[in-house]
This record gives C-alpha cells, structure tokens and sequence, in this order.
C-alpha cells in the first residue's frame, strides 16, 4: 500500500513553516510604518511610538518576541510529538476501546498546547522591563500571538506531516 | 513444486491435519503447493473430517479473496490442494478379509487360511476391517494390495507427481495397524509405478513410533482391537522388517524420518472406544511435519540406502545466545505459531471491532487502514470485517488444535454438552500443551501481545498490502507485519550445554536402560542437536533399532528395568506386528529359534518336517500342493503369447488382491529362485487323497515351505492337527530324527541356501541345524534310517534347498 501522496506531499509540507513565516513577517526589521517591524509596532501604544526611545524598545520587543514565539512553536511541535506518541501507545495497547476517538486526543493536545503556550508568553512577558511596561491590551496581544503560534505550529504539524494527517482524515 | 502428504491411518491423518494447519499459516518456503491425502478405511475419523472440512475452507477462503494463485510462504499463502478424490481414500472397498481375498472361491483358500486366522478372515456378512485394521499390519497390506484401491491412489497421485521436484511423504506410525500396513506399500506402490524413462518422485516417510499409550482398561476384548501393551514391540518389528529391508536395498523411499518419545503420553480409558480415536495433537505430530519440510529444503539424492534423518529432542532455550540470527526449522515453526496466535489476537482484538464501527462510514479517525483496505480490496466495511471473522475462523482450528486456544474453542458448535465432555476437552487441551516444551507456544489467555508487539509500529500494519501479492487478503499483509516486527519471545529456560545430553527424537535411548537384546548399549550417537542429522550408516543403524528390546520402561517396586532378566523383558513378536502376509513366517522363525521358545512349538515344527519328508499318514510321496500365482499382466505382456497362454492357463484361480499381496509383500525379493518359479507357494497338505489338479481344503493345510524355517505351520492349523504334529514330533525325536536331519544336511545346508539365493542364509542356515541338533534323543529307542525317507518329489522349478531336502545332494 502507498503512502506517497507524490507532489502533493510537499505542498503539505509547505504548511510546516507557515508559522516560521508569520514570526519573519512579525519581527522582521524593515517592515511597518517606522521600519522597525510589525509587532513592535502593534504593542507600542502611540505616546512611545512617537518618543525617541522607540527604537530602543523595538530593539528589545523583538528579542522578547523571536524568544516567546519560537518558544511557542516549540511548544505546538512538543505537543504535536506528544500526540504521536500517545496514540502510539495506545494502539499498542491493543485495546479498540482506547483508540476510538482519535479526534478528541488532537484536540485535547490542542489545547493544552495553547494553554501552555499562553502561560510561557505570560510568564517571559513579566520577565521583561520592556514588555512589562507596555498596557494590558499590548500584553493580551503578546499572549494571544504566543498561543497563536503554538496553535499554528501544531496543526500545520499534524496536517504538513503524512502520518498525522492521515490519521485525523482517516484515510 | 508438489508436496504430496499421504497420511496412512489415524496417525497418518492427525499429522497431514497437522501439516495442512502448518502449510496455511506459512511454514513451508515460497512456490509449492501441498497435496494433502489421508487413506484410513474410516471415513468418519475425526482428523479426517477436520482435515478435509479445513481443507475445503482453506479453498473457499482464498478463492473468495482471488488469491487462489498465491504461492508463498506467507500466512495463507501455500495453496492446499482440494481434490475429493483424492483428500481422502480407503484402501479398499471391502470390509473384511473373505471378501478381500475372494473366498467363496475354494481355491484361494488354503493360500488365504495359511496366513490368517479364521477369526482374522471373517465371512460373507462380516466387518472386521470397515474402520481400520487394529494393530494387524499383516491383514492390512491385503486391503492396500487391493487393484482398485491402488488404482484409484495411482490415479490421482500420479497428476501431482510429474517434476523431478515433486516430493511424496508418507505419513504413519508403526504401532497400529492402517499406517504400519500401508507407509512403505504406498512408497513403493508409487515407486514402482513410474514407468522407465519417467521422472520417479523423491520419497520420504515419516514414522511415528510409540508416542501415546491409551488406558485399555476397559477395552472389549471380545473384538478386533489394538492392544496398546503390544506397541513397543510393534515398532520393533517394523524397525526388524525396515532393517531386513534396508539390508536388501529395497526400501522404496529417498529418506527415513524416525519421530518417537522416551515417554508416551497415556490417554485415559474412556478413549480407547473402538473407532472413537479423537485424541488430541501432539507436538511430534508438528515434527513431523518439519521433517516434510527438511524434505523439501534438503531433497536427497536417489541411492541405493535411504538417508536416516535423526535429532534430539527440543530443549529450551530455543534461541542459542551464540547463533541467534540462525533460523532452523524449529525456529520457523515456532515463528509461524507465534506470528498466527498473535495475528489471530490482533485481528480479534482489535481490527475486528475497529472495522465493526466503521459500518454505514467509509473511514475512522486514527485508523487510516480501514479506508486504505475498503479502497485497495474494492469491499465494503461489512465485507472487509467478513473477511477477518473468515480468517480467524481459520485459524482457530490450526491453533486450537495446537493447544494454543484455551479449552473453550472446542465447545463452539456444541450444544448441550455434558460435563464429562467438557472434562475431556479440557484434558485434550491439556495434553497437548503439555506435549509441547515448555515456552514453546503461547498461551492465548496468557498472551499479551501488548508486550510482544512493544516494539512495532501499529501505524504501519497494514502498509504492505499489495493486491497483486495478496489479492484480497488484507490478512496476509497483518500477519507479515506481526512477523516482520521485532517479536520478543520468550527464549525458555534452559542450559545450553543440556541439549548435547538431551534425549534423541526416538523410543530408544542410550544408556543402562536401554539395551539390544544381547545386552549391549546402544550405539546411537552422532547426532548433537534437534535439527534432523543424516547418520551415517543408515543399515547399522536400522539394524541397531531393530535389536533394541522394545520392552516398556516400567518397572516394579524396588525393581529397575535393567535387573531384570531379558528373557523376562522381550516378548515374541505377533504376525499382526509385520506388514507383509508372510508375516506368520517370519515371527515363526523367532518363535522356534528364539531363546525363550516354547518345547512344544519344537516339536511340532519337527512333526511338520517329519510329514514333509518321511512318510506318514500312507502317503507315497511328499504330500506338497503347488499353488502357482503366475504373473501380473505388466509381466505378462513381456512374454511370448504362448508363455502367456501358459501362464494364464495354469494359474490359479484367484483374487487380484491375494496374488499381489503374497507377491509384493514377500521379504524374499527373490522368491523365484529362493522358492519356486512362477510365484508358487508350495502347502504341505495331509489331503489323504488328493485328486489331480484339485486342491486341498483349507484345513487340510499343514504348513506352506519358507526358507529360514524350511516349512511354516497354517495360521488355521486345527488344534486336533497340532496336538497331532506335537505327537509326532515328540515321538521320533526321541527316536533320534533330529540329530538325523542335522548330520544329513548340516555340510551343506548353508551352501544351498546361499545358492538358491535366500537372504539371511548365514544366520538362517547355521540356526536350522543347531535347531535339530538340540532335540533329546532317547537311546533305548530304535533309531529311524534315512533310507525311509522320500527321495524324490514332483515340485517343478522349486529352490535348490528343496530339492536338496529330498535328494541330500548338492554340488556348488
């Protein structure tokens, strides 16, 4: 029986670095009205944009930014892993009533990946002087970009590789 | 390639249900097909229908799958051929002998009453033989001489061996009756069969000896049966006739597979109803189908002396630390029962119920096979879980049987069963596990193929499903999965250094216990492993099996079998041990000559001497009746028509099957020089006048001359005639007749023997005169003078050592 999907494959793979993609787009410098990219743009309320020190602080959102949200991507593959691996032991298990629900597990991992996700940005978002200054409405924004990216990474995990994605169609 | 299986009675039949059971789980290489064939008289034998009913499902299942051109090793990839006329035969027929043999014609019937017992022969209505031959070898090879019975073998065997690849092995044990009868008549009866210039087939044979022993008990005696304290002896006389045999050049197979136990396992007496034979498998049973199997890898090549394959028993641990890439064939089989138990648990477990709850979807999350399956097999989900429920339906009689199901897959189809009958499927059960050694199979109910399987991907199971490998048998790439997974088995406990003191595959031992009859150790050894070993001398030691005692190792309180005396220890063989109608002669070789001889067997011999060769009863010449048999018609369509005429003209009168049976069974290769040409079979008769060309009533019979004890009494002697030769013969050897006859032939009896081609003339001649020498002779008696004795008789073309007999002169 043939798994290869052929070319289709890689246009599935593609959806791998889609989350890669958004953080370049995120942070790259160079990018957004004053050139110092997007996100440090959004989190900026407008009294900083327009002060001086800006560009210091862009200079440190991205940082923080890159870090929290690489961490997060981390987190949808560990995740996505942990999926595998638990759906791995338990088809081992040989037991048809514990691989019923293949679904549920996706989407349990789901969340908990975006929880985790969204605890991590929290938890560096107050490690920074920089980030912690900014309003609660910058810092929602930062958390739901960390959950985002985690959510992002772990689905186009589960639909980019063959194995996974297979499995969540079932065919 | 061909594998044609012939299993010859119930042993025969449990191990080709057996091989069938083993070929379709993949014990046998890539590109052969397995022809099996049982032939057993009882139609209904329970290893017969099971064979025949898998057989037939086995078919059904892979045509259903169109993967009926499937040839590999794979699980349910060696085809099995189903052919009605062929699965299963009867050797004949008849249900008794006088039909058999044609009695109701008088003139068949001195022949037919000097080799068998009234008792044996039955009548017009009777049926001794209509589900088997109980224990008599010799009455069986009657019904497997029978011409239609080997026609409808020839027939149907010969379609399937046609290549020099084709394999035939024949299945038996040597303790009964139908397999110890048939094994080496169907070799040969095939063997022989090949015209010149035809590729002959490669022939094994696989003999079981002792290896359960059932309670008798409570047997009726009043019938036929087969007494199991006679089959120890039993294979001792097979293994005394495959050595005389062997010794001849005339053992008609490639290879000889021995397969014994140093200790049966003993069923209970509620087991041994006649016809009721349902015991259970047994692990030499799945020996020996690895020895078909050895036959196939290791084909040998035709010589004059089959190869004797031996081995050691199977002791843990199954795997050697030192070589565990090394796959034999007790790994194999151990392989394909683990992979099918495993399969089967999977497909139970786990794919059945999975496919189950895709009814009315085409799919399920987490399960991408199910989709892949419907879409590749083009089936249904209804269909494909169909397929499954077929497939472990199959293999639930393949690993019930092998004790690897627990009790309950016996009591399926049963309804309202007793508790007796549970107790007893519980007890098969359990012997056949305990039969197995230990760790060998799994147990289902223990078997956590969680544990096994730990190191498998389960998201590729079905990945190697090709339609064009397994046409719709998704199960075949399941199963390949399961053994293609890094299985971890347990290896059993067990030193390694054991194995070489483990006991052989075999009855016999060596050490104290087990001694030939001289009181000799036997001389066993070369083999060092349980692989099958070709020895070296197969003749030596056949010869050394053939003068093993054969006694059961049971011993007394405070006793053990080596102090007693032999004597005490080796019975003498029956007639009914040897598969040959001859077969009263060659136990009465034993029974006189032997040391344990009774006095009057001795005297009555010397009574028949005595009416063969002086004068008694007012008869003026040697009272001999000359039954010509004549040719076959093979041999007849070599001869001038006259010849023919002739031949045909003074032959007697009788059944096909008796002619063949005394000709092809005969141990004299030579009966025509070595006794009287024309296949003549000379009676000594007391018919007080006996017209020409009329024949002596079958009571009349004395005896009928046979080499090695120059006459053999009639099987139906009367008693009054015995008690009259015992007379007789107490009478003048006192008178001094043997010490007579032993100064008269004792220069040159030897000679003569040798000349007229006997086999065995060295130790037959010398025994015949220490024979006559040993009688008492009185010397107050008046000695008899040889000038009595009649010097001339009216035998034409009879052996040297007859004439001899009557005119005491020989020259070299």
């Amino acid at each position: 029986m043939s798994r290869s999907a052929g070319s289709a494959a890689w246009a599935w793979g593609a959806l791998l670095i889609i989350p890669t993609v958004l953080l370049v787009v995120l942070i790259v410098p160079g990018l957004g009205e004053m050139g110092e990219g997007i996100l440090p743009e959004v989190l900026a309320h407008e009294e900083l944009r327009n002060a001086p020190e800006f560009y210091d602080f862009a200079v440190h959102a991205r940082s923080w930014a890159i870090v929290i949200l690489t961490l997060s991507a981390v987190v949808g593959v560990l995740f996505w892993l942990a999926l595998r691996a638990t759906w791995r032991r338990r088809l081992l298990e040989f037991d048809f009533e514990q691989v019923l629900n293949y679904r549920r597990l996706v989407w349990s991992h789901f969340g908990y990946a975006v929880v985790v996700a969204a605890l991590i940005a929290t938890g560096l978002l107050f490690c920074s002087v920089d980030l912690r200054r900014l309003s609660p409405a910058s810092w929602i924004i930062l958390i739901l970009a960390g959950a985002i990216t985690a959510a992002l990474q772990y689905l186009m995990n589960i639909w980019g590789t063959v194995g996974t994605r297979r499995l969540f169609r079932g065919r | 390639m061909n594998l044609v299986c012939v299993g010859i009675g119930g042993t025969g039949a449990a191990c080709v249900e057996t091989l069938v059971h083993l070929a379709a789980i993949g014990l046998f290489p890539d590109g052969l097909d397995v022809v099996p064939a049982v032939i057993d008289p009882d139609e209904a034998h329970p290893r017969i229908r099971g064979m025949t009913t898998f057989v037939s499902d086995y078919k059904d299942f892979r045509q259903r799958g169109a993967a009926k051109d499937c040839r590999d090793s794979t699980i349910f990839g060696t085809p099995i051929v189903k052919d009605a006329q062929f699965n299963h035969l009867r050797p004949a027929q008849q249900a008794n002998l006088y039909q058999l043999l044609g009695l109701a014609s008088p003139g068949a019937r001195p022949l037919a009453y000097a080799f068998f017992s009234k008792r044996e022969i039955g009548g017009p209505g009777t049926s001794e033989f209509a589900n088997g031959f109980y224990g008599r070898a010799n009455a069986g090879v009657c019904f497997f001489s029978d011409p239609q019975g080997k026609k409808s073998l020839l027939d149907a065997i010969s379609q399937y061996l046609r290549t020099a690849d084709d394999r035939l092995v024949v299945f038996g044990s040597v303790f009964g009756g139908t397999g110890a009868a048939g094994m080496l008549h169907v070799a040969r009866t095939v063997r022989d069969n090949a015209k010149s210039g035809d590729v002959k087939p490669k022939v094994a044979i696989v003999m079981l000896e002792p290896y359960f022993r059932p309670d008798s008990s409570g047997a009726d005696t009043t019938k036929l049966w087969n007494d199991p304290s006679t089959f120890l002896r039993r294979a001792g006389s097979a293994y005394r006739f495959l050595a005389d045999l062997a010794a001849r050049d005339n053992l008609p197979c490639e290879a000889l597979y021995p397969l014994g136990i140093r200790t049966p396992e003993v069923f209970p007496p509620a087991w041994f109803a006649p016809d009721q034979q349902d015991n259970p498998h047994l692990f030499l049973e799945y020996l020996a189908s690895l020895a078909a199997r050895d036959f196939v890898l290791n084909p040998q090549e035709r010589e004059r002396v089959p190869m004797l394959k031996l081995r050691r028993v199977v002791l843990p641990p199954f795997v050697s630390p030192d070589h565990p890439e090394m796959t034999t064939h007790l790994d194999r089989l151990r392989e394909v029962l683990y992979g099918a138990a495993v399969t089967y648990q999977v497909i139970e477990n786990f794919v059945v119920p999975l496919v189950g709850r895709c009814q009315g979807a085409d799919r399920l999350p987490g399960h991408p096979w199910i989709h892949d399956l419907t879409t590749q097999t083009k089936l249904p989900p209804a269909a494909l879980l169909a397929h499954f429920r077929a497939a472990t339906a199959l293999l639930r009689p393949v690993l019930g049987h092998a004790g690897i199901l627990p009790t309950e897959w016996r009591f399926e189809r049963a309804r309202d069963l007793s508790e007796e009958d549970k107790q007893r499927a519980e007890l098969m059960s359990s012997i056949t596990r305990g039969s197995f050694p230990p760790a060998f199979i799994p147990f289902l109910e223990h078997l956590k193929i969680s544990e096994v399987l730990s190191n498998a991907n389960p998201n590729a199971m079905f990945d190697d499903y090709d339609t064009r490998h397994d046409g719709g048998l998704p199960v075949r790439a399941l199963s390949r999965w399961v053994l293609s997974a890094p299985m971890s088995l347990p290896r059993g406990e067990g030193a390694e250094t054991a194995k070489e003191r483990a006991d052989y595959q075999l009855v016999q031992q060596e050490g104290p216990d087990y001694k030939d009859q001289a009181g000799n150790v036997l001389n066993l050894a070369q083999v060092t492993d349980d692989n099958f070993n070709a020895v070296d001398n197969t003749k030596r030691k056949l010869e050394t099996l053939a003068t093993a005692t054969w006694v059961t190792r049971e011993t007394g309180p405070g006793e053990t079998s080596s102090t007693r005396p032999l004597s005490q220890r080796v019975q003498p063989p029956e007639p009914s041990e040897y598969p040959t109608i001859w077969a009263p002669a060659l136990v009465y070789a034993t029974r006189i000559y032997g040391a344990d001889s009774r006095p009057d067997d001795r005297y009555i011999h010397l009574g028949l001497l005595w009416a063969a060769l002086m004068p008694w009863k007012e008869h003026k010449e040697p009272p001999i009746f000359a039954l010509r048999l004549g040719y076959d018609d093979r041999e007849r369509q070599q001869m001038e028509p006259r010849e023919q005429e002739l031949d045909l003209r003074n032959s007697a009168k009788i059944t096909p099957a008796l002619r063949d049976t005394v000709r092809t069974t005969c141990p004299l290769s030579n009966y025509q020089t070595a006794v009287a040409k024309s296949w003549t079979v000379l009676f000594l008769h007391d018919s007080p006048d006996l017209a020409p060309n009329s024949s002596p009533r079958e009571d009349e019979i004395l005896g009928y001359f046979y080499p090695d004890t120059v006459v053999a009494p009639s099987r139906s002697l009367s008693d009054e005639r015995a008690d009259e030769l015992l007379e007789l013969g107490k009478d003048v050897a006192s008178s001094g007749f043997g010490a007579l006859l032993a100064s008269r032939y004792q220069e040159a009896w030897f000679d003569v023997l040798k000349a007229s081609g006997v086999p065995g003339a060295d130790i037959c001649g010398p025994r015949f005169i220490t024979f006559l020498r040993e009688f008492p002779h009185n010397p107050e008696r008046r000695s008899i003078s040889i000038d009595q004795a009649y010097s001339e008789h009216r035998i034409p073309d009879s052996a040297p050592w007859i004439q001899y007999l009557y005119s005491a002169r020989f020259s070299a």
